[in-house]
């Protein structure tokens, strides 16, 4: 066959598809018909193409999990559920919550715009100042965040304004995702050794592990993100016990880090 | 045995509408499980479905605020195969990006028993045989003969000829016909 035989039969092909498909113009549907009335061969490739088609159109309609379906539509974007919660801890290391307002080390003003410079270890004292206080304050409705899509039964628990800095926890009662936004940039040359600079989507973002808690920052159309997130001694240990899991908890996280930023990037 | 006019193959509660704009509510309620089977179709993965459709439902929060009443499902369609391309060429382009450092740290995926019932009656050869497809043929694929878009409306969807459209069509089917082939000739003995 020659290149342009093989040319041809592709093009045939293609309309026969087309054809089947209600997809040709009159003058193409008269050329077909007429070839198929006088080619066996043609029908029966028409035949075979209708059923693969058919194969396909027979795939039935998913429901979603019934989980994930009512994660789904109780997570309107604009409307947290916000529910107290009630846990007995030990205040033997508790933070003050009043670090929580310092949570970014030194901020200089460059170019008109706030350089930040992270302090990781207040962001993680503020998310574990928060996670033990037994009782939470009301939700400030002014922090109006949604418990990051893929974090499974999370609720929103604390949301405080300091300024313009806003903090808010979620939690299952097991695992704790705190979430911190700043206007500003971040100083890339003064982030923290021993983390890992990377990209979420295209922003760059760096990621580490600070005392046990996976902490993720990223910069964002002139936001600053921080994600501190954390799980009770039982979870570590089950977690570390378990073979490698492309659907694990910290891909969880990884994939809703993204989702939410991507989020809060149009909603604030 | 052609097809004329086309017709939407999971309609559903599809709403050619003239009426208001629907909220973000609305849509996840009504549109969920199309979103979520359209996801499901392009990525073969109950976890990349779900991961699809909070992206998709992201992009509507932000789209509805200029969204034109029209077919919401096309919409939808159009909203899902794109953000499954864009992660698509996102992952080739960053293959490895944000691991963290202890990888390794993970939890078991359990399904629970209400998926794992709806997950066994799924026709696992032919969504096999869909996801053997290159992405593009599988968004053509996909829009035509699962959605039921037109080749007009594929073309817009893609962002690319209507030429294309037809190419991609009749590839993927091409390779779908050799892979499902045999199962069918068997299933006509």
């Amino acid at each position: 066959m020659s290149g342009d035989d093989a040319t041809e039969l592709t093009d045939a092909y293609e309309l026969l598809n087309a054809y089947l498909d209600g997809e040709v113009s009159d003058q193409e549907r008269a050329e077909v018909e007429e070839a198929l009335e006088a080619d066996a061969g043609i029908r029966a490739e028409l035949h075979a193409l209708h059923d693969t088609r058919q194969r396909i159109r027979e795939l039935p309609l998913l429901e979603m999990s019934d989980d994930f379906g009512a994660r789904i539509a109780r997570r309107s974007p604009f409307g947290p559920v916000a529910r107290p919660r009630r846990r007995s801890r030990t205040r033997a290391l508790a933070v003050s919550a009043a670090a929580s307002i310092a949570f970014w080390g030194a901020v200089a003003t460059s170019g008109g715009a706030n350089v930040v410079v992270p302090d990781i270890a207040s962001i993680v004292g503020a998310h574990s100042a928060v996670i033990l206080e037994e009782e939470h304050p009301a939700v400030d409705p002014s922090v109006m965040f949604t418990a990051p899509d893929g974090f499974e039964g999370f609720s929103l628990v604390y949301a405080r304004r300091h300024g313009n800095l806003a903090h808010a926890m979620y939690t299952d009662g097991v695992r704790d995702i705190s979430l911190f936004e700043q206007p500003g940039r971040i100083d890339w040359d003064r982030v923290p050794g021993g983390g890992q600079l990377t990209l979420i989507g295209s922003d760059r973002a760096w990621t580490g592990m600070v005392a046990g808690q996976t902490v993720t920052m990223v910069e964002r159309e002139g936001m600053v993100y921080a994600i501190v997130a954390s799980a009770d001694a039982p979870m570590d240990d089950m977690s570390t016990a378990m073979p490698g899991d492309s659907d694990g908890w910290f891909d969880h996280v990884r994939r809703a880090s993204r989702r939410t930023i991507d989020f809060f990037s149009f909603s604030s | 045995m052609s097809d004329r006019p086309r017709r939407r193959r999971i309609a559903g509660n599809d709403t050619a509408d003239v009426g208001p704009v629907p909220t973000w509510e609305d849509v996840a309620r009504e549109h969920g499980a199309f979103i979520y089977t359209v996801a499901y179709r392009l990525t073969g993965s109950k976890h990349d479905a779900e991961d699809l459709v909070q992206d998709v439902l992201v992009r509507v929060q932000r789209g509805l605020r200029t969204y034109q009443p029209g077919s919401m499902q096309g919409w939808l369609s159009r909203i899902t195969t794109n953000a499954f391309l864009d992660e698509v060429r996102r992952k080739k382009r960053r293959p490895t990006d944000f691991l963290p450092d202890d990888a390794e740290r993970v939890l078991p995926a359990s399904a629970g028993a209400d998926e794992t019932l709806a997950h066994s009656s799924i026709p696992d050869e032919v969504q096999s045989a869909v996801m053997s497809l290159p992405e593009e043929y599988r968004a053509a694929v996909v829009l035509s003969d699962v959605v039921g878009l037109s080749y007009q409306e594929i073309s817009d969807t893609l962002d690319v000829p209507i030429g294309t459209v037809r190419s991609r069509i009749h590839r993927g089917r091409s390779q779908l016909r050799g892979l499902l082939g045999p199962q069918m000739e068997g299933d006509a003995s």
